[in-house]
């Protein structure tokens, strides 16, 4: 183990080693190694146009109609009517006035359709590019960055997952899985040890000290590895990286302006740790599915969504941040338009909308389009392998590259989609 | 439910000096004595002189304690050949082991965890000079054993608990294989018990083997390549390889063997079970129900509707059968672009190398053909395929690598790869009696090498290679340190489940009888599979209170002694609670859910997903895995005051003895002179929190994840 502590004067740490052998205490500190990758990484190809990508998901099934895909037949419209934006030419819901002000910044792409009409497969498929295939786990997008680009941070994980789950690594390395953090408003607090500061500090010392013998007996890379992940977590629990996760360090203001909501704070928190240089957070939003028999209930969530989405589209614009940053908001499948008997809306994976922001998109414009009765597309489909396809594009992926893993059948990231190009033109 | 743990598949019949036959599983051979565990899962021991002359073979044929001679033998033959290879390169053996690390490390390496407190404290304050070896045969009998090579084959072999994309579940299968490991079935005939098993898998476990890869047939034949032959044949099956000699038509002519195969039969329609208007005629009369009014109807669609899926199980589960379509050739794919033969064209089955037996092959189906010439003796790569393995399992390294595709020709030693083949074969694919010999070998009974070695590099094997425990090894340590016997609870055999959604043989069923099945199937949760003794489920199940070792009465303590109110037991129930809340299984890596969650610790160590056969488990750290012995449960569970640790310590006056025990639970070895002077320094400052920051501390070094 590493002399992590080095806050120890060495004092201390020399009383605490006055029992070992002399050799001991002569140990030079092992040079810091880089955790090992297995392959060589690439550069980012030259089109790449984001370096970071903050991934909203709308779990449950984000009805079109009332979002991003407004339509006027009373029998499909809800309480939705289409609302004029910022943007000319430029229409979404009534339930979205927030975001209505900031279309400039993005555009919707309303020809998405897929097969896959369940919640577990519609959400495993728009999570990775890939249908779910009995035995395997495919990695999600930040894991594939990893792979191809390596690690950006030495002691933050390169991909995190807000109220998401732990996805894990998918085909790769288990240092590929992205960190989960359940609550954003506690950021890594459930993760740092429920002891107090000092007694964790003591049992680190111990380690260290019952742990030197055999690393000097044994000065093998392994073991080495072993000593920085140690130096890599005792990191993530120290007060300068737990605050890179604590919204409470924010202004006032900006905490006004994300709103209360659990997923306004979530946004807030991916918008800090990208702006510390994570590399991929993904943000969830539930509740979607309660609207089988009330319409109202997407509504309501679209209410939720508007504000915090708005605010984070704009605060990114503000740093300077969203121009390297791709914001994807997408959902596992639409809503059927036409309301049900029940009075709510269905599973609808026809046709479905999806918006992108940021990261080398061009704002202000809607790509495809489906028939006045939102039930049909008319242009150009895209499904979700397209839409990883054209994340690992913007972030300058090879998506042309195979990659075996387990020395098995190829896999590509985005499953060859095919690109979005309209979004960056 | 029926007899727990009751065996699916029937025992073997034995007749005794008497004539009368006996059913039974063998379990081994002690000094001329043959344990049998009888059908109620009762064992009995008998004179091997007086079981009959087919008996007494079959004996010699499963017990390793039979072989001596020849695993003595084995293992001098090895030392020569691995000698000749370091004299070249002018190398020398490492170090040798103490008792404490031959201690912590025979256990891992036979029993896939480290020794408990009372197992370390038997061995190393034994004055036996023969203390090893009987260490080392008491640990090839066990369960342990059966659980660490179950790990083993069960990442080769790519077990999940439930079939992907089915309903079906795998126990069956999974204590099958145990079983064959247990009883010691011969690998060669583990190996074609797999590849020809047909049936249904309740009546033929083996069929798991084939039921796993059921809709990809290609891929199955690959798996088979790298697994049983070290030849890995993959790339040829979408084109020819360049870098081996595989091309795409030899691919196809091996998997034409399996073109036969099919994986699911005709819905067999059971009588038994009622369908949907029978359901719906006896749930109106029971609820008196009226259909003329809607809200009366809209609850009989509600009663209904917990009947969908299971109907659809059972339905199916009769569908779940490995049989053989006679005559179905095998073709080559549409895209085939060669021009030894056209696309479509039907590809006749023969072997990747070698050549099948003339004449007698002529009355085998396809799948014992293959089974026959993968397994034959003539076949060297099969036997040095596992002999490379075998030898790789314990000293971290193969003679040729990578293992899953192996080329004698650039074996580091190709002298100590013949060696090892011949030995296979000479045991006569007998595993525990290699694994014997391997571990009577001088290279195993060396410190491993200090510094790493890439695979790429040469290795001479001067000792083994310094190895990360495996995530399954890190896990049931913990729960040796946790449990004190950490297998308690046991996957039962599959039966529980067998029984719900199984109707075949029944004819008929009334509704009533129907209906209460199906609540118990909905009721149905995997945790209850997992049993002790008893059959109690983990969920309901006290845990036994912690054994009094086998020393002087002075040193334990009695194991239901109170105090403060709180017996021993009571304090270890409070946190296996805390476990069950958390919904966390404490049992063994093989009893659990296979794969593990991506969450779950087993995971996070490098558990294989069960997915793919080459890298598939990691000995890679990452910072999960850190915060896991950090924070994690088992952690949490080992530094409180009512864990196995503290309980084992309670006796104890000194701090000296005090800190031993805390080392030898965790790392088989008492502290150092300087360890005790620091603890001391310590403890002079703080009160029991110091033991617990000990444990924490100790958890925490290399010296407890790797084998040294």
């Amino acid at each position: 183990m590493k002399k992590t502590f080095h806050q120890f004067d060495d004092l201390d740490r020399r009383s605490f080693l006055t029992g070992t052998a002399a050799a001991a205490l002569g140990v030079t500190i092992l040079p810091n190694l880089a955790i090992g990758e297995e392959r060589e990484n690439v550069k980012p190809a030259p089109h790449a146009t984001a370096k970071n990508v903050i991934f909203l998901y709308m779990s449950g099934g984000m009805p079109h109609v009332d979002t991003f895909d407004p339509k006027t037949p009373s029998e499909i419209a809800g309480g939705s009517s289409p609302l004029a934006t910022n943007a000319s030419g430029v229409q979404i819901s009534s339930h979205l006035p927030q975001l209505a002000k900031q279309a400039d910044k993005f555009a919707v792409v309303r020809s998405m359709t897929t097969k896959t009409g369940d919640h577990a497969g519609g959400n495993y498929l728009m999570h990775t590019g890939f249908s779910r295939q009995p035995g395997i786990n495919h990695p999600q997008m930040g894991s594939w960055a990893q792979y191809f680009l390596g690690r950006r941070n030495k002691f933050i994980p390169d991909s995190i997952v807000i109220g998401g789950g732990n996805p894990g690594p998918g085909f790769f390395r288990p240092d590929h899985s992205p960190l989960p953090v359940g609550d954003p408003s506690r950021g890594l607090k459930d993760l740092i040890p429920k002891i107090d500061k000092k007694r964790f500090e003591r049992r680190m010392k111990y380690a260290e000290a019952f742990s030197e013998a055999f690393e000097e007996g044994f000065p093998h890379d392994d073991v080495r590895a072993y000593a920085d992940f140690y130096e890599e977590t005792v990191k993530l629990f120290d007060d300068k990286t737990t605050e890179l996760f604590d919204i409470n360090k924010e202004s006032a203001e900006m905490k006004n302006l994300y709103g209360n909501s659990r997923f306004g704070r979530g946004l807030l928190l991916a918008r800090r740790l990208v702006e510390n240089n994570v590399r991929y957070v993904e943000v969830q939003l539930g509740g979607w599915d309660g609207q089988h028999g009330n319409y109202n209930a997407g509504a309501n969530r679209a209410g939720e969504m508007d504000g915090p989405v708005a605010a984070l589209l704009q605060d990114l614009s503000n740093r300077g941040l969203l121009k390297e940053t791709m914001v994807v908001l997408t959902t596992e499948f639409g809503r059927t338009p036409k309301i049900n008997q029940r009075g709510g809306r269905d599973h609808f994976p026809k046709a479905f909308s999806i918006m992108l922001a940021g990261g080398g998109v061009n704002g202000g414009q809607y790509i495809g389009e489906t028939d006045e009765r939102a039930s049909s597309i008319k242009s150009e489909g895209f499904g979700p392998k397209d839409l990883h396809t054209t994340i690992a594009y913007a972030l300058g992926l090879p998506i042309d590259q195979r990659v075996h893993p387990g020395g098995g059948r190829p896999y590509f990231v985005g499953d060859r989609g095919k690109v979005i190009k309209q979004a960056f033109s | 439910m029926a007899c727990l743990l009751a065996p699916l598949s029937p025992a073997r019949t034995w007749i005794d000096s008497t004539g009368n036959p006996i059913n039974g599983d063998f379990l081994g051979l002690n000094e001329g004595m043959v344990t049998l565990r009888l059908e109620d899962g009762k064992t009995t021991t008998i004179p091997l002189k007086t079981l009959s002359k087919v008996d007494q073979e079959f004996v010699r044929k499963r017990s390793f304690q039979a072989k001596a001679d020849l695993v003595a033998l084995a293992a001098k033959r090895i030392d020569a050949a691995v000698e000749k290879g370091l004299k070249e390169q002018n190398l020398q053996y490492n170090g040798g082991l103490n008792d404490h690390l031959f201690l912590r490390r025979i256990y891992l390496d036979l029993g896939g965890r480290i020794p408990s407190y009372e197992e370390a404290r038997e061995f190393l304050t034994s004055r036996n000079p023969n203390k090893r070896q009987e260490l080392i045969t008491k640990l090839l009998d066990s369960f342990d054993y059966t659980s660490h090579n179950y790990n083993y084959f069960a990442e080769q072999l790519r077990i999940q608990s439930q079939f992907p994309g089915t309903v079906l579940r795998n126990d069956a299968f999974i204590d099958w294989l145990k079983k064959q490991i247990q009883t010691n079935r011969p690998y060669d005939e583990l190996v074609r018990a797999l590849i020809t098993a047909e049936g249904r898998i309740w009546d033929n476990p083996a069929v798991g083997y084939h039921l796993r890869d059921k809709d990809t047939q290609l891929d199955h034949v690959a798996f088979m390549g790298k697994v049983f032959l070290g030849t890995d044949i993959t790339c040829a099956q979408c084109h020819d390889d360049p870098f081996s000699n595989w091309t795409q038509y030899e691919y196809y002519e091996l998997s034409a063997y399996l073109a036969g195969l099919e994986h699911q039969g005709p819905n067999p329609k059971n009588k038994a079970i009622p369908n949907r208007k029978q359901i719906e005629q006896y749930l109106v009369e029971a609820n008196k129900l009226d259909l003329k009014k809607e809200e009366d109807k809209e609850k009989l669609r509600n009663l209904l509707r917990q009947f969908d899926r299971p109907l659809r199980d059972m339905n199916r589960a009769g569908e779940f059968v490995v049989r053989t379509v006679p005559n179905r050739p095998m073709r080559l794919p549409a895209t085939y672009e060669y021009e030894d033969a056209a696309p479509l064209e039907v590809v006749p089955p023969r072997v990747l190398f070698g050549q099948e037996r003339g004449a007698a092959v002529a009355a085998l189906t396809s799948q014992e053909r293959l089974a026959a010439w993968l397994t034959s003796r003539e076949n060297k790569k099969f036997a040095m395929n596992i002999a490379n393995r075998m030898w790789a399992k314990f000293l971290g390294r193969g003679v040729a690598e990578p293992l899953y595709n192996i080329d004698p020709r650039k074996a580091y030693n190709p002298e100590l790869l013949r060696v090892l083949t011949e030995e296979m074969l000479v045991l006569d694919f007998d595993l525990k009696a290699f694994a014997w010999a391997i571990v009577n070998t001088k290279a195993y009974n060396r410190l491993a090498s200090r510094t790493k070695s890439s695979e790429a590099d040469p290795y001479y094997f001067q000792g083994p290679i310094l190895r990360r425990m495996t995530a399954e090894q890190v896990w049931d340590s913990m729960m040796t340190l946790v449990l004190g016997d950490p297998n308690q609870f046991r996957l039962e055999s599959g039966e529980t489940f067998n029984e719900l959604i199984d109707l075949a043989g029944q004819t008929s069923s009334s509704v009533e009888e129907f209906l209460a099945r199906i609540k118990k199937y909905n009721q149905f949760r995997p945790e209850d599979l997992l049993v002790n003794e008893e059959g109690i489920s983990i969920l309901n199940a006290k845990l036994k209170p912690q054994e009094t070792g086998a020393f002087g009465t002075n040193l334990t303590r009695p194991p239901f002694e109170k105090k403060g109110g709180k017996s021993d037991q009571e304090a270890m129930m409070e946190l296996m609670n805390q476990a069950k809340e958390k919904k966390i299984l404490l049992a063994r890596a093989a009893e659990l859910p296979q794969p593990s969650a991506p969450a779950h610790f087993l995971s996070k160590f490098g558990q294989s997903q069960r997915t793919f056969v080459i890298r598939a488990s990691s000995l890679d750290g990452s910072v999960p895995q850190v915060m896991e012995l950090m924070n994690g449960y088992t952690t949490d569970i080992l530094t409180q005051p009512g864990s196995k640790i503290f309980l084992d310590m309670k006796h104890l006056r000194s701090n000296f003895e005090k800190a031993n025990v805390v080392f030898t639970s965790i790392l088989s070895r008492r502290a150092t002179g300087n360890e005790h002077y620091l603890i001391d320094k310590e403890l002079s400052s703080g009160g029991e929190e110091v033991f617990a920051d000990l444990i924490w501390a100790l958890l925490n070094t290399p010296e407890f994840l790797f084998v040294k």
